[in-house]
């Protein structure tokens, strides 16, 4: 009597470690997934284009200035004029930039009418050409 | 005596349950909050480009400019006086103009004159730098 006893209080006594509760973590852990995976449609992966502001009136015509860049609508189609060429494409501007001088940088002279994708697209481009140095001012001209 | 023997190994029983919970109620806790900064911006239609790679600073200032050219900060709509109020603000927490980094966060389709008005009082205020947001195209 007194051997069976021991040997079902032994049991018990091992069976303790083996009933450790693991519902209420897996709960958790659960409610940690579907937190994630909504929250993961909250946020689009964001990126930012960076430029220093500008006062107007920067960027006269001189040869130890930035280049210059004039974003502005023409005849409702958005051009970027440099020295004498007037493009539609920023690859166009791209190639430019690529072949011009890049330690003073790039000054955009933006005008009011023109998206601002067009002007993010010029700011991409002069990145993508290797310009660090970028400068916005903001243009009162049409 | 077998009694004595079960009450001193108390260790075995030790109910980590509250424990646990609490500690990932704690986690869910913080990474909400740490979220709300994602969440308080307005859902614009950002540029489609590509932007800078590599880690930027975080900015001191987010202003989100819907289609319409209306400002919001933190999700709250406000005049341009309201913006130019909290520009000011920035600049007195940081007492250096300079310091103070804006990130805009345009619609697409805006115009740039909406941006071209802060950028002009940024200018008179001394604030330089600042960053246009984009979306990587295909993404989000």
């Amino acid at each position: 009597m007194r051997r069976a006893n021991r040997k079902k209080n032994r049991r018990v006594r091992t069976g303790l470690l083996g009933v450790l509760p693991m519902t209420s973590m897996i709960d958790v852990v659960f409610l940690l997934l579907i937190f994630f995976m909504v929250t993961a449609s909250f946020s689009a992966d964001e990126d930012q284009l960076s430029a220093a502001i500008g006062a107007d009136g920067a960027g006269a015509p001189s040869t130890l200035q930035p280049q210059i860049v004039r974003i502005r609508d023409f005849e409702g189609v958005t051009v970027y004029e440099i020295g004498a060429h007037r493009l539609q494409s920023t690859q166009s501007l791209a190639n430019i930039l690529r072949a011009l001088p890049k330690e003073q940088g790039v000054v955009f002279r933006v005008s009011d009418s023109v998206p601002i994708a067009d002007v993010a697209a010029a700011m991409q481009a002069a990145f993508n050409a290797g310009y660090t140095k970028r400068s916005y001012v903001a243009s009162s001209e049409p | 005596m077998l009694r004595a023997r079960r009450r001193s190994n108390p260790l075995g029983v030790f109910d980590m349950t509250p424990m646990i919970d609490i500690v990932f109620q704690l986690i869910i806790f913080f990474m909400f909050t740490s979220q709300f900064g994602q969440i308080s911006r307005t859902n614009v239609d950002l540029p489609e480009e590509k932007g800078e790679s590599g880690e930027q600073a975080p900015p001191a200032l987010v202003i989100d400019v819907t289609l319409e050219g209306a400002y919001v900060i933190d999700a709250k709509p406000l005049s341009f006086d309201r913006v130019l109020a909290v520009v000011q603000r920035e600049i007195d927490r940081y007492q250096d103009p300079s310091l103070v980094t804006v990130l805009i966060r345009p619609d697409r389709r805006v115009t740039a004159g909406a941006i071209n008005r802060l950028a002009d009082e940024f200018a008179r205020l001394g604030v330089r730098r600042w960053a246009i947001a984009t979306r990587s195209e295909g993404g989000g």
